[in-house]
């Protein structure tokens, strides 16, 4: 068995639909403006890649938590794509989502003058993201378990890496996996405005995020809801279409700062290890690497150096792309909508152009595809992501082939 | 299987300075954190685990939403009946954010034990931070962490070093117990 993506929802400022997202990697259309949802008077930075549709920002109503709203509408498009509740039982069906913070909307709680709530939620905790996801893995059946992951910007990648060794284990029998995390409310954009990881600057917003360029300065903040429905190859009916397959995983930790990455990149390069070897494959099998690439002054270099430990002096020539110069950063879902663009890489046979790079780094040498696809036979990707306090994660994916 | 359960009273001093080698980043540190380093150290005396040991933690906090209350308190104190950015971050501790964020429990107690082994990051779930053990990658023991921070400032916390097939018919497999009832007595 072979464990297999066959169908994504999602719902990102690439679009509302898996279709629409991948039309707007092919077009290439920069995704990040000046927020829409939020009233951002006394904001230092204002740029952020919201969840569009036909490029339009979507707006939702005061009071709303973006990612759950957003998550159960790719639910819904995943359902209808792939039509996993009619073809699992219900106690055969997993939930593992990879999320961030807490959702609450202070300017409106504030201006209501209102009391602040007291008592608990009915799991016993304050936790209203938990209480909303079993009110979700109840709607959708999910009665094999459902499960959250809250590793920052690995907690998706965490989250599709324990279903994987979940579905080789035979411990579910599909699993829908992914993340779902909004940045665009005001404890979630200020709270990281204040770590100084934002993008400074008088660039216009769609050009604040600069992945691997020597000019870049900081991320973009971002959203995105992603379900991915990860199953064994030996139970996807013929004639449903299969995606991807998830060949390895590895993770580990830098234990160095909870505000940096570890510069030397020892630990990240232990993650590539790992994937690589539950993949089965060398170093030289990796065609191209989807990077985390988050645009921030410190990323580059320790990605660098990490891969450069793995790949050594190849690495120059190992072409890579980083999502996060169209979209911004997701933070808890960033690889779940990365993983759109790694599945358009096996597809269309290609690596997409990284917007905003210019100017390499010389500390990050890397063969960054610019201004058009680089069009190149791809069979394996290295998927990177690493995380504030220090997780690293590495996903080995593979064209399928039967 | 090695295991260390803690609680602690909302009033009750958490005496895991002792333990902290890395005393400048206390200030991040929540009552679960505080907690979570005191146990792994209590748990890991006079083990000598290797650097790669797997580490999974699961945290239950209401850390979130004592910290909106704060922030809420302090704009009616101010009368401050719009919300406004500035004034928000004026209220706000610039280590606000590292008391939000669940994960930065289990990476403290990394930095304090030099644990780089894989890892997963759990928001409550026993099921979930049991499937993470039993699937764990190569054949050594794991080390297993839980978090419960409650309303009224308690706070309890289990760490236990395990054999990954101690949890293969583990009562809490897919049940939507929380994780700390794994530890409890």
């Amino acid at each position: 068995m072979a464990v297999v993506i066959t169908g994504f929802g999602a719902c990102s400022p690439l679009g509302c639909s898996f279709e629409e997202s991948l039309q707007t990697l092919r077009a290439g259309t920069p995704c990040v403006d000046d927020i829409q949802n939020l009233r951002t008077e006394g904001y230092q930075y204002t740029a952020a890649g919201e969840i569009r549709h036909h490029g339009e920002v979507v707006r939702t109503a005061d009071g709303v938590d973006r990612k759950l709203f957003f998550l159960e509408r790719a639910l819904g498009e995943l359902s209808d794509r792939t039509a996993f509740p009619q073809r699992y039982r219900s106690d055969e069906l997993m939930l593992n989502i990879g999320s961030g913070v807490d959702y609450f909307d202070i300017e409106r709680f504030i201006e209501s003058g209102a009391e602040f709530p007291e008592g608990m939620l009915g799991n016993g905790t304050y936790h209203q993201l938990a209480a909303d996801m079993r009110r979700l893995a109840a709607k959708w059946h999910f009665d094999a378990g459902y499960h959250l992951f809250a590793s920052a910007c690995t907690a998706s990648a965490q989250a599709i890496g324990l279903s994987w060794r979940m579905l080789r284990r035979g411990l579910a029998g599909a699993i829908v996996s992914g993340g779902a995390d909004s940045m665009i409310s005001h404890p979630a954009y200020l709270g990281f405005s204040v770590l100084g990881a934002l993008s400074a600057g008088s660039d216009p917003a769609p050009r604040r995020c600069k992945p691997c360029d020597l000019r870049s300065n900081g991320t973009v903040l971002g959203e995105a809801s992603v379900a991915i429905l990860l199953e064994d190859s030996d139970r996807v009916p013929a004639g449903h279409e299969i995606l991807a397959e998830i060949a390895g995983y590895g993770c580990s930790m830098d234990a160095w700062s909870v505000t940096d990455p570890e510069p030397s990149g020892t630990a990240a390069a232990e993650a590539v290890r790992m994937a690589l070897d539950e993949a089965g494959i060398t170093p030289e099998r990796i065609d191209c690497i989807h990077l985390h690439g988050t645009g921030t002054v410190k990323c580059a270099p320790a990605e660098y150096n990490c891969l450069h430990r793995v790949f050594g002096e190849r690495l120059k020539n190992i072409p890579v792309y980083s999502m996060k110069g169209q979209v911004g950063h997701m933070i808890g879902s960033c690889t779940a909508v990365e993983m759109i663009g790694v599945v358009h890489s096996l597809r269309e046979q290609l690596v997409p152009p990284t917007l905003n790079f210019e100017t390499p780094h010389p500390e990050a040498p890397f063969r960054v595809v610019r201004d058009t696809p680089l069009r190149m036979p791809i069979r394996y990707i290295l998927k990177m992501n690493s995380a504030f306090g220090g997780h690293n994660t590495a996903l080995i994916i593979k064209k399928w082939e039967k | 299987m090695k295991a260390v359960y803690l609680h602690y009273s909302p009033d009750e001093q958490i005496p895991a300075l002792p333990y902290i080698h890395k005393r400048k980043l206390v200030k991040y540190y929540t009552r679960e954190t505080l907690a979570a380093v005191l146990a792994a150290a209590r748990l890991l005396d006079g083990e000598d685990i290797p650097a790669q040991t797997p580490f999974y933690y699961a945290s239950a906090d209401t850390e979130n939403f004592e910290f909106f209350r704060e922030v809420v308190e302090k704009f009616k104190t101010n009368d401050v009946r719009s919300f406004n950015a500035k004034q928000y971050l004026s209220f706000v501790p610039p280590t606000a954010q590292f008391k939000i964020m669940r994960n930065m429990v289990p990476c403290f107690v990394s930095i304090e034990n030099g644990l780089t082994g894989d890892n997963n990051v759990i928001v409550d779930s026993a099921s979930a931070l049991l499937y993470a053990a039993l699937t764990a990658p190569g054949d050594g023991p794991v080390l297993l962490g839980a978090g419960f921070l409650h309303a009224d400032d308690s706070v309890e916390v289990g760490f236990a070093l395990a054999d990954p097939e101690e949890f293969s018919a583990h009562p809490l497999l897919g049940t939507g117990a929380p994780a700390i009832a794994i530890f409890r007595p």
